[in-house]
Order: C-alpha cells, then sequence, then structure tokens
C-alpha cells in the first residue's frame, strides 16, 4: 500500500516534471482513443439493430425467392395470404404478421392542421405481439381490431394533438376518417422497420392480391414458440406453398423459396429486394473497425517509442532503486502502473475530446449518437477495457526493458539508448507511417474515384432539371397533358417532361421475353415509364428506330423502347435488328412493338452497370415531373411554377429538387465513408507526428553533446540539419515502398463495386508519400534548426 | 564475511576479449574497513559492484556469508541487497522526483518494513545525520556535501552489515570529504564493514587495510 501511494506520488511528479513528454504522450493516446471510442459508437449502434426486441431470438421475417429458369430475385416482401396459413397451419408459428407499406404519402387532417406524413403501415394487429412496440397511449389488444382505427407516433401525437391523450379522437386521413386507438413510442434509431402510424391490413381483405401466393408484397413477421426446428420449418413452408401455388398460371415455370431471417439480422445480413429500410453496410463496419485498430496501434507505437527513447533518463532512476534493493517484480509494477495511470489520464482527455467532438461527428456520419450513449454500459466498459489493455501491452515493453537492465551498466551510463531500442522504434515509425500512407491513400482514391463518377458523362443531361415528385395514386394519369402545357406557358421554362421516375430512381423490375420465341429466354428488366418529351428534354440519343410519337394512344398501348443491353439480351445482332420485334412484357401482360433503341444511359447511376431496360409510355405510372429551367433566374421561376402548382393541385404541398443534386446523393454513403476515413487519417497523421515531435525533442537532446563536437570540428549548420533528418526520410520512404502496393491492392478491391471506375494511377501514392513527408519535415524542423543553431560551447559545458 | 576465489571478468567484443580483472583472491572480514586503490581503469569499480552483486562475474567463486553468490538466482541476490549491502556512489544517485525523506523511506518501502516502524527509522536516521530540516527538500535543492550525507544515510537505514563506497567524496570539496569520510570512520567503529574505492591517499588513509589494483591483478596489500 505505501509502496503505491509512493509510486502514486512518483508518477504524478514525473508527469508534471517532464510536461511536454507527458503532454505529448497523453496526448496521443488520448487522439487514439478518441478515434477508438467514435468507431465503437458507430459499430455498436450498427450491431444492435432490432436487439431490443423482446422474444428477439425467436422473431423472424419470412422472405421468398423468386426463381425462374433465366433469373432469381430475393424480395423482402412475402405474399400476402402466407402469414395468416402460417399461423392456421404451423403450431410453431405462435404469432404472425403483415406489414404493408405503399411507400406513398398521406395526406392527414385534424381540425385545422394537415400534412403530408410517410412511414404509414398496414398492419395485422398480431404486430404488437411480435415486434417489441411500447404502447404510451390505447392497449395492443384493442388497437387495430375494429376497421378504420389508427395507432400513431408519439411524433405525430404531439404534432396534431399538442399534449393530450388522443385514443378516441378521429383524424382524417386522405379524406376518410380514423379513430385513433393508441400511441406508441417512436421508432429506435436501431430498428429495420420504421413507423409513423399503423392501420389495420384488414382494409384490403377484398382485394384479389390478398390471396396472391405470387405476388410479394408484404413484410411477414413470425413469433415463434421454444424449440422450433427453423430448418423443418421452412421446408413445411415451402410444401405449403407449393400446394397452394399449384396450378395457377401465374405460377407457370416459377419456383417459391420460403426462408425465415432473424429480424435481428435484418439490418446486416439481408440485402433484399425492397428492404424497408437502407440495411447496413458489414464490409463499412469491417473497414472502419480495421481503423479504429489501426489508429489504436499507431499510439501504442508512439507509446513505445517515447517511452524507450527516454528510458535512459528513467534506466538511471530504475538503476538506483534497483540497488536501494527493489526486485524486478516491485519495478515492474511501478513501471506499469505508470503507463496504466498515463493511459487513464488519456482516457479521460479522449472522453472529454467525444464530448466536445460528438455534434461534429454526427454531422459527418449523419448519425444520432449523444454522449450518453458512451456511457453506458455496452460502450464504456469495453472502452475501459481496450484502453487499459492498450496502456498496459505499451507500458510492458519498456517496462520489461527497463527494470531487466544490470543496475550497473546503467549507473555507469553505458545504455544509451538500449540495443534493441533503436531497431525497434524505426520499425515502429516505419508501421506508424505505413498505415498512415495507407489511409491517405484510401481517401483520396475514394474522392477521385466519387469525383469522376460526378464528372463522368451519363448519357443524358442532367443540368437545370427541377424534380418535382407528385403524392399519391397515379397522379398524372389523367392530368399529365395540363400540367405539361400549363408550366410551358410559364417563362423561363424550356420543357417539361413526365416519367415514372427520374435517372437515379424509380425503376421497377419485371421479366420479359421475345414474342414467339421459347418462354426459356425469359429475360429480368428495368421498367421506366416516359413520355414523349423525355428523350428530348434529357438528350438521350437514340441508336435505332424512333421516339415515341407525342401523345400517340398506339404508342401507349403497342410500343416500347429499349435500350442497347436490352437489345443484346434479346440476342439482336445490332440494335436495327431489333426495331418492329413484338416483347411480351409481364408489367401488364401484353404484346409490345419495338420501336426504338436507346443508348446505355445511366439511368441508375454511375455505380451500377447499365442493365436492359423497357420504357413504355404508361400515363398510370407518371409520378415525376422534370421542368427544363432556363439558365437565368432561378429563383423567379420556381416562384411561378409554384403559383400554378397550388392552383392545380390544391391539395397537395409543392415539393421539388434538383436532379444534379440528388443524382450526386447517389454516392452520400460513399462520400460519408470517405469522410470519415479520411478524418481518422488525419488523427493518425496527427498522432505519428506528435510521436515524432517528442522522439524528436528527446533525441536531438541526447545528440547535443555529439552535435556540439561536430560543430567545433567545423560541421556547417545545413549538415547537422541533414545529419538529424536523413534518418526520419530514409524510414518514409521505407515506410512508402511497402505501403503503396498494399494500398493498391486494397483500393483496386474496392473500385470492383463500380461498374463506372477510374484508372489507378500513381498520383494519389505519390501524392500521399509527399504529404507524409512535408508534414513529418515541418514537424520536426523547428527542433533540429533549433539544436543545428545552438552554441556548441552550451552543449559542452555540462560534460 | 567475503570471500573472492579466482575472480575473474572480461568482456568480450567478437574477437577481443578485454580483461578487467584476474586472479582475484581476497577475504574481508566483517569489522573490516577496505580501500581499493589504483590508477583509472585498474577494475577498481568492476571489482566493488561485483562485491556488490550488481555485476556478474565471468569466472571464479564468490562467497558471502558463506552462501555461494556465483550459484544464486537473481531473487536471493535482491534479497541480500536489501539486507546485507548499502551503497554510496560518487555521483550519489539520490532519485530526483524524491523528497529526502521519500528517498530515505525508498529501502524500506521495497523491504516491507511496517509503516510505524519505518516512520521512526527515518526519523532516527534523519535526526542521526543532522538533516530533520531538509526532508521535504528536493535533491537538487541540496548542496553536493549535503546530497552525499542522504546517500550516505540511506545506504545506512536498512542497517547493513557492508557499506560499498564507490568515490563518495569524489564529487566534493576537501571540507565535505573530510565529513563523510569521518561519518564511514564512525560506522565502522560500530561494527559496520566497509569496502571504499578511492584514488586519495589520504582518505584511504581511514581504512585499515588498502589494495592496491593494477591492470586488473592485485598488485599488493598493505
Amino acid at each position: 500500500m505505501d509502496i503505491f501511494i509512493n509510486n502514486v506520488k512518483m508518477t504524478l511528479r514525473n508527469l508534471f516534471k517532464h510536461k511536454t513528454y507527458s503532454l505529448i504522450n497523453i496526448a496521443g493516446l488520448a487522439v487514439g482513443f478518441s478515434v477508438f471510442i467514435l468507431i465503437l459508437l458507430y459499430v455498436e449502434r450498427e450491431y444492435s439493430y432490432d436487439n431490443y426486441h423482446q422474444n428477439g431470438d425467436s422473431l423472424y421475417r419470412v422472405a421468398v425467392n423468386f426463381e425462374s429458369q433465366s433469373s432469381q430475385n430475393g424480395y423482402a416482401f412475402n405474399v400476402p395470404p402466407l402469414a395468416p396459413a402460417l399461423k392456421q397451419n404451423f403450431p410453431q408459428v405462435k404469432y404472425a404478421a403483415r406489414v404493408l407499406n405503399f411507400g406513398n404519402n398521406v395526406l392527414i387532417k385534424y381540425e385545422n392542421k394537415k400534412f403530408y406524413e410517410s412511414q404509414l403501415l398496414y398492419t395485422d394487429p398480431d404486430i404488437f405481439n411480435v415486434l417489441t412496440i411500447p404502447f404510451i397511449y390505447g392497449t395492443p389488444d384493442n388497437a387495430l381490431q375494429r376497421p378504420q382505427t389508427i395507432v400513431i407516433s408519439e411524433t405525430m401525437r404531439q404534432k396534431y394533438f399538442d399534449n393530450i391523450n388522443p385514443v378516441g379522437k378521429t383524424i382524417n386521413m386522405d379524406g376518410r376518417d380514423f379513430e385513433v386507438t393508441g400511441v406508441v413510442d417512436d421508432y429506435p434509431d436501431n430498428t429495420h422497420l420504421q413507423y409513423n402510424m399503423f392501420t389495420s391490413i384488414h382494409a384490403f381483405d377484398h382485394m384479389p392480391w390478398m390471396n396472391d401466393w405470387t405476388w410479394p408484397g408484404a413484410y411477414t413477421y413470425v413469433s415463434l414458440n421454444p424449440n422450433v426446428n427453423i430448418y423443418d420449418l421452412e421446408q413445411h413452408i415451402n410444401t405449403l406453398a407449393a400446394e397452394r401455388t399449384k396450378g395457377d398460371p401465374r405460377a407457370r415455370d416459377m419456383s417459391y423459396t420460403h426462408f425465415l431471417q432473424p429480424v435481428k439480422d435484418i439490418h446486416l445480413h439481408s440485402q433484399l429486394n425492397y428492404e424497408a429500410s437502407y440495411g447496413g453496410n458489414r464490409r463499412q463496419l469491417f473497414i472502419f473497425t480495421a481503423i479504429g485498430i489501426l489508429v489504436l496501434i499507431i499510439v501504442a507505437m508512439n507509446f513505445v517509442n517515447l517511452s524507450t527513447a527516454r528510458g535512459t533518463i528513467r534506466a538511471k532512476e530504475v538503476g538506483v532503486r534497483k540497488v536501494v534493493g527493489a526486485s524486478r517484480r516491485q519495478l515492474l509494477v511501478q513501471l506499469l502502473g505508470e503507463a496504466l495511470s498515463t493511459a487513464i489520464c488519456a482516457l479521460l482527455c479522449a472522453i472529454t475530446l467525444v464530448w466536445l467532438v460528438l455534434p461534429y461527428y454526427n454531422f459527418f456520419i449523419s448519425g444520432h449518437f449523444t454522449f450518453m450513449d458512451v456511457l453506458k454500459p455496452a460502450l464504456i466498459f469495453p472502452i475501459i477495457l481496450v484502453s487499459f489493455t492498450t496502456g498496459l501491452l505499451a507500458g510492458s515493453y519498456p517496462a520489461l526493458a527497463l527494470s531487466g537492465y544490470k543496475p550497473v551498466s546503467v549507473l555507469r551510463g553505458q545504455i544509451k539508448s538500449g540495443p534493441g531500442g533503436i531497431k525497434i522504434r524505426r520499425v515502429l515509425v516505419v508501421g506508424q507511417f505505413f498505415i498512415t500512407i495507407v489511409l491517405i491513400v484510401g481517401t483520396i482514391i475514394i474522392l477521385r474515384q466519387l469525383s469522376y463518377m460526378k464528372g463522368k458523362y451519363p448519357g443524358f443531361t442532367r443540368e437545370q432539371k427541377l424534380v418535382i415528385p407528385v403524392q399519391g395514386l397515379r397522379p398524372l394519369e389523367h392530368n399529365y397533358q395540363t400540367v405539361k402545357s400549363e408550366f410551358l406557358k410559364q417563362p423561363g421554362i424550356n420543357g417539361v417532361t413526365v416519367s415514372s421516375g427520374v435517372p437515379g430512381e424509380g425503376v421497377g423490375s419485371a421479366s420479359a421475353w421475345l414474342a414467339g420465341n421459347a418462354k426459356d429466354k425469359k429475360q429480368m428488366m428495368y421498367y421506366l415509364f416516359y413520355d414523349s418529351d423525355f428523350m428530348t428534354n434529357y438528350q438521350i440519343k437514340l441508336v435505332a428506330g424512333r421516339d415515341f410519337y407525342k401523345d400517340n394512344v398506339w404508342d401507349r398501348e403497342h410500343s416500347c423502347i429499349i435500350n442497347e443491353s436490352a437489345a443484346r439480351a434479346f440476342g439482336f445482332n445490332s440494335p436495327q435488328e431489333a426495331i418492329g420485334q413484338k416483347v411480351n412484357e409481364s408489367f401488364f401482360k401484353s404484346k409490345v412493338e419495338i420501336v426504338g433503341v436507346t443508348t446505355d444511359y445511366n439511368y441508375r447511376g454511375m455505380r451500377f452497370n447499365v442493365d436492359p431496360l423497357i420504357i413504355q409510355m404508361k400515363p398510370s405510372f407518371f409520378s415525376h415531373i422534370t421542368v427544363d429551367l432556363s439558365t437565368e433566374n432561378v429563383s423567379f421561376v420556381l416562384g411561378s411554377i409554384k403559383k400554378k402548382w397550388a392552383e392545380l393541385f390544391p391539395e397537395k404541398p409543392f415539393e421539388y429538387y434538383f436532379l444534379d443534386d440528388s443524382f450526386n446523393h447517389l454516392y452520400n454513403k460513399e462520400e460519408q465513408m470517405a469522410r470519415i476515413i479520411g478524418t481518422f487519417a488525419f488523427f493518425a497523421l496527427f498522432a505519428v507526428c506528435l510521436g515524432l515531435l517528442g522522439m524528436t525533442l528527446f533525441l536531438t537532446g541526447q545528440r547535443t553533446k555529439e552535435i556540439g563536437i561536430r560543430k567545433i570540428l567545423g560541421s556547417s549548420k545545413t549538415a547537422i540539419t541533414g545529419l538529424l533528418t536523413t534518418e526520419i526520410i530514409k524510414l518514409i520512404i521505407i515506410a512508402n515502398v511497402l505501403a503503396w502496393p498494399v494500398a493498391w491492392y486494397v483500393m483496386q478491391k474496392w473500385l470492383q463495386n463500380f461498374a463506372n471506375r477510374m484508372d489507378l494511377n500513381i498520383w494519389p501514392f505519390l501524392l500521399s508519400g509527399l504529404t507524409v513527408l512535408a508534414v513529418t519535415l515541418l514537424t520536426v524542423s523547428w527542433q533540429v534548426i533549433r539544436t543545428a543553431r545552438a552554441n556548441p560551447v552550451e552543449a559542452l559545458r555540462y560534460e | 564475511m567475503i570471500r573472492l576465489k579466482d575472480i575473474e571478468k572480461y568482456y568480450s567484443n567478437k574477437f577481443v576479449k578485454t580483461w578487467v580483472l584476474r586472479n582475484i583472491d581476497l577475504e574481508v572480514k566483517e569489522g573490516d574497513f577496505v580501500t581499493i586503490m589504483g590508477p583509472s581503469g585498474a577494475g577498481k569499480s568492476t571489482l566493488l559492484h561485483i562485491i556488490g552483486m550488481l555485476d556478474d562475474m565471468s569466472g571464479g567463486e564468490y562467497y558471502f556469508l558463506d552462501e555461494p553468490v556465483h550459484q544464486l538466482p537473481e531473487k536471493k541476490r535482491t534479497g541480500f541487497h536489501q539486507q546485507y549491502i548499502g551503497f554510496v556512489f560518487q555521483a550519489y544517485h539520490l532519485i530526483d522526483e524524491l523528497t529526502v525523506y521519500e528517498n530515505l523511506e525508498t529501502p524500506l518501502l521495497y523491504k516491507k518494513v511496517k509503516t510505524s516502524e519505518r516512520k521512526s527509522l527515518v526519523a532516527e536516521t534523519l535526526d542521526r545525520f543532522n538533516i530533520v530540516a531538509k526532508k521535504d527538500l528536493f535533491p537538487n535543492q541540496l548542496s553536493g556535501g549535503q546530497q552525499q550525507l542522504v546517500a550516505v544515510a540511506r545506504a545506512l537505514i536498512v542497517n547493513p552489515k557492508l557499506i560499498l563506497a564507490d568515490e563518495p567524496t569524489g564529487n566534493l570539496n576537501s571540507k565535505q570529504g573530510m565529513e563523510i569520510m569521518d561519518m564511514l570512520k564512525e560506522l565502522n567503529n560500530e561494527g559496520t564493514t566497509i569496502i571504499q574505492v578511492t584514488h586519495d591517499e589520504k582518505k584511504a588513509a581511514y581504512g585499515n587495510r588498502i589494495i592496491n589494483l593494477l591492470d586488473g591483478y592485485i598488485d599488493n596489500e598493505e
């Protein structure tokens, strides 16, 4: 105990006596720890998705694989009649509930409040028995039992009802009255199924698709009884589904495989069509975790470097302690204790730092983390564990080395920097530079790839295009011609076109096959619907045939345009061959004639390949208006469009965006990743430089005598500066040589994700190498120059 | 108390063996005050370090209180330090970060002496060396002589049977040097065995035996 107090005193005095050293050491570790904490926050959140449900281990979503001879598609949706059938036929299934989300906005009115709302879920009442959705008002058992009832989220309640209990009140949704029967907590950040309102799915009971075993349209969640064999249950479900689809013409040549996904795993492990929300990216998580660990390694290396470099000074004290009777064990306890104290100080600084930067971090990664998240047990314990371990591991090498010296050699001054010391320090410094360079190269290449994608011509023009999405069911089917002509009358508008989607969003998919061909030539196709002005306005080029004729009724029913990929997929040798051929399309189950073939423009964004596309002119699908603005006075034109909108659609609020922005938003994930990797690369470089600064301060201090002698012998300042910096330049060059191939390999792999990718050249590598070199030299130069200019007599006086 | 038989010490450097000590036979009895003299590089300090178990020998046998030191593991040797041996160096070697009081306390802490006993031992020693007023000062606030006084006090606090002093007065002026030597003499009179290394004939005269080392051999004994 007394030794402990003595050690603590000693540690504190050392801390304050060598302020620069302590500051550098603690700051370095603190930076590493903060990076680690921030990354851990993110990673933990991703892994915590849907972990909060009660009986979480027995919750599954039933998804389905549709397989035809030529294609295979996994759907997060399942067929609507499945859930009731499951509950009826399988005792293993305790509850089963469907969730339908049409993805459209609904107009909610209460008294004088009126807003568009999203995330309306049509569900079975059992959903509240499957997923954990706590009720604030009302009870799950009674909610949604009667028709025309609705359960709303707490946010909705506050928006419409202020502070009253709304149960029993009536709100109006798209013109129909609904009784509020419950208020539930808002959905947490870490769920894949976001909701605002629930209403009963039985509203659709009369619809034929509610009994269609071939149309996947509803998420199906089940809660199983204990000890159910999942594999067996899947087999039984598939047998049942096969029975129900037998003889159904729509199911011909298709096979359906149903499978269960644990609800917990959906966020990170499921990437099916029509997922309820953007899934997590496990590879990105892996990269972040790797970066977190790398930065920790860097700061641990700093710690080792500084401690061993300073070991010569500590060695004397350790020697004296040995002489007065300290055993190696007692010394180890003292030295490791000091390392641990440094780690604790660093951890406290790191937590403060995290508290300071958390708002910016949230902004950066579009997260909603609070400081309390850092302090919850699932995080703070690993954080403490990792930082203590880092401190102890990093402290153990210098501690073992120091306590192992023979006291006599120390006291005689025979240890200059420890025999293994210099070599190990070099290896560690190279390691640090290596990691930093790889991170910087990664950042540069990600950024370049993004700007490459943004800059590459996608096959259509996207400038000055104002997009107005129109909400509702078949919103433009009957009035799109009026809308177009009214808008065209406004000044500053060059063109107006309507479509089912704009580039980057809104494509559907279904199969199609050439008429007269055997059905085994069925192709999966992307579908788009637009009018005869779309290709002109977007300047999409035709390589064969013609555009749709304007407002032509025949074209609406009997014509289609395909892209070059589709022509190839159908087996035509040239686009011209395709013209006049007939295609069976499965969207409307009709036979249409190919009248034109377009270039392979990037209708899904530059990340993707251009897959076969079939375009039809079906007004029932039109839901986006694209307005071509002339460049001058955009705000004035916007004003007049808005006014016109209010006349044409008095019920609907005016929403718009510019295509340029939305098309670039397709790369949000990549941009976020570049920002994060870049930030952490910066932190890594900062930590490395901090460590180098400490080392330089110390080592030049140690070489004062040598430098003094050299100067007396006539060495110039330049020569001495060179002497002090060649070593570090050598190490940086070695690190570059090692890092480049690794970075090249990793980034080459990453680029494989993109259909349109830049060519890797030497520049990002050179740039990173030079950046590291420049920053490092800047860091050490001040101290080096100061040493080189020092008066040699001063240096030698005390010898 | 100490028996050295044919002790040798050399450093090998690739192909060359550099001899530091050869054929050292020496016996020191309890209560002796031995002075080791000799020119620079004769091996005086090395011999002292080997006797103090701070350094290994390359060959020969060393018995300390009839225990064969050359066969002992490190742990046992640490035990000997704690129990029997105190060191005094030319460069004092106090711990800069600790006060006088704490410097004196350190050997007792490592020896796991109980708090109450430790406190009284430190107080007693401070008193005996007349440095009570200095107990809260740090080494760099003391003169060289005072620092060496603390160093001697620290060596003595564990009540060692043997004090090894490596040029204890080398960094001191003559008055301070004499004071330290008087102190050592007094300790010797009280029964502590002392082995000192020095260049100085006058300081050597404090001892009852003088061993002259030359090029690693014992040249003669007076």
